[in-house]
């Protein structure tokens, strides 16, 4: 019993360790973006490009299939419902809102996150068993400047644009389907996708996605700043890194949501 | 005899590890202009005590002295200050290895200096280089580059800025005997030429006594021994006779160091 006790205790003390370093990497990260001109050193744009085009030219094609075909699953299993009810015709804005809304930020950040964020642990996870980062500290360069700060940033602004791919190639898909196969005219479907969608829905999406950006970079920087044991460490710290992306994902949106809902912003 | 002055002075520096003390008062005195030779057994602390006198680790208790600044005890923004007085060349190289070998030893200009002209950073860069005998390698990335050019294409980074001092973590493991002693002759050129203070850690008695102007002997995380070669060579402690000559009896027994290791940091 008291070895249950003491197990969880410990347990528990680790997650709290780990959200601790987990604030503090965010803290420094956010001192370094804002307030890093006053040490003489703002936020440089050429690493923050690089990452940017690095970000965006590796995910673009894989977030397009991933959003298309549910764009077009969405309408074909909608379609079927709907066609009982003689409204085949609202197969378009059904699915423009859900895209919009929760599956094109969702689907985008969890690709993202299987993408960029492993590709973000295993470089700075390989960088820590190398020596590297400690070499950095001696050379008086911060690396959570260095490194961490123009992952982020590029993340920030990237994951945005991605998700706005997604939404179009997920509507793109249902335009196939309703268009192709429902036999909707052209005209109408593009109609009826954008009469019902209002600015809130692109906006609600958009703002999510902005809250995956940070969870995805600063998770995968902080794994990767905390590998520990060689290759196998870091190859252990990329699972992590992904997997705790995904259900940080999943609980925020779920907040943000929650957000929307309770305060009718 | 010449009066010397004290670069790097470490006062009775205690390092514990999950309550396993490494470091157990560990005194010295550096000279400004030597070349310091730290050796001792696998495990005995050297790269710990290397990274005290870095400002990379804060110890339980004691001093470092670099200069008349307490490493220490300096706020985070004058222990940078520091840091950009001295150079350190890494038991692996720890080159960045998406940065190709100009970047590489450029970084901490680049990092410290604000716009400087690319042009004078790649004189630099050409001139570092050329120190270590590798000009003309410029473009090519560390993924493609030998074990030995790696360490001087390390060697060229730690001394790009023009520090003061150079700490070197086993600069010579890994190396065939020939291009050891090219590393060993670089550390003593770059010593005179740049009138460096060169600290260097390493387990390779040949290049302790090519290089050394002094050598301490460390064990447990003790100094077991300060003294210029010949003074360790004749020592007539059986521990560091034991060790320099590699011999299997003596009073290190290699079980008992097995038991000392704790695994469970490494995992
Ligand atoms: N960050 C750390 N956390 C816990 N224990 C550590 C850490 N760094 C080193 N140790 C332990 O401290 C002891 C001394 O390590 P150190 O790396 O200084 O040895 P060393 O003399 O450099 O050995 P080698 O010659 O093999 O490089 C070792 O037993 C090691 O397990
Ligand atoms: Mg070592």
């Amino acid at each position: 019993m008291l070895k249950l006790l003491e197990s969880v205790g410990a347990n528990i003390l680790s997650w709290v360790n780990i959200l601790q370093g987990f604030l503090s990497l965010a803290g420094q990260a956010f001192y370094w973006i804002f307030f890093g001109f006053k040490r003489g050193k703002p936020v440089k744009r050429q690493p923050v490009f690089e990452q940017m085009v690095f970000m965006g030219t590796r995910s673009v094609v894989i977030v397009f299939f991933v959003t298309f075909f549910t764009g077009v699953v969405l309408a074909m299993q909608s379609a079927q419902q709907l066609s009982k009810l003689g409204g085949t015709i609202y197969v378009a804005s059904l699915v423009s809102i859900s895209i919009c809304r929760e599956l094109g930020p969702v689907l985008t950040a969890l690709v993202i996150a299987g993408r960029i964020g492993a590709a973000i642990t295993a470089e700075i996870g390989s960088m820590q068993v190398n020596e590297q980062i400690e070499a950095l500290e001696t050379m008086a360069i911060n690396p959570v400047r260095f490194l961490v700060v123009p992952k982020v940033v590029a993340l920030f602004f990237m994951l945005p644009c991605l998700t706005v791919i997604g939404d179009l190639s997920g509507m793109f898909g249902g335009y196939i389907i309703g268009v192709g196969n429902l036999g909707i005219n052209s005209y109408l479907y593009l109609q009826t996708a954008f009469e019902y969608l209002t600015l809130k829905d692109v906006y609600t999406g958009l703002s999510k996605s902005l809250v995956f950006a940070l969870i995805i970079a600063l998770v995968g920087c902080y794994q990767g700043l905390n590998t520990r044991g060689g290759a196998v460490g870091v190859g252990r710290a990329t699972t992590i890194s992904v997997v705790t992306s995904f259900i940080l994902i999943i609980v925020a949106d779920c907040v943000v949501t929650g957000i929307y809902y309770f305060s009718n912003i | 005899m010449r009066e010397k002055k004290v670069a790097i002075s470490v006062v009775d520096l205690v390092k514990y590890f999950d309550g396993r003390k490494v470091l157990d008062g560990i005194t010295l005195d550096i000279y400004q202009g030597e070349t310091f030779v730290i050796m001792g057994g696998s495990g005995c602390g050297k790269s710990t005590l290397l990274r005290h006198m870095t400002g990379a680790m804060r110890p339980d208790s004691g001093k470092v002295f670099f200069g008349d600044k307490d490493l220490t005890t300096l706020s985070e923004q004058e222990t940078e200050n520091v840091k950009r007085r001295f150079g350190m060349c890494f038991q692996s190289s720890a080159l960045l290895d998406y940065l190709n070998v100009e970047e590489n030893v450029s970084l901490p200009l680049c990092e410290h200096t604000n716009n400087f002209d690319p042009k004078i950073i790649s004189m630099l860069v050409k001139m570092k280089l050329g120190l270590v005998g590798l000009s003309g390698f410029e473009k090519l990335m560390p993924s493609m580059l030998s074990g030995g050019m790696k360490k001087r294409v390390g060697l060229a980074r730690a001394i790009s800025m023009d520090p003061e001092a150079v700490f070197y973590d086993e600069p010579t493991a890994g190396l065939d005997p020939i291009v050891c002693a090219v590393v060993d002759k670089l550390i003593l050129d770059l010593n005179k030429k740049l009138l460096l203070t060169s600290i260097v850690v390493t387990h390779n008695m040949e290049s302790v006594f090519r290089i050394a102007d002094r050598v301490a002997m460390l064990h447990k995380g003790r100094v077991l021994q300060i003294g210029t070669p010949d003074e360790i060579k004749n020592s007539k402690d059986d521990i560091v006779q034991q060790f320099i000559n590699g011999r299997l009896e003596g009073p290190i027994n290699f079980s008992e160091n097995i038991e000392d290791v704790n695994f469970a940091g490494e995992s």
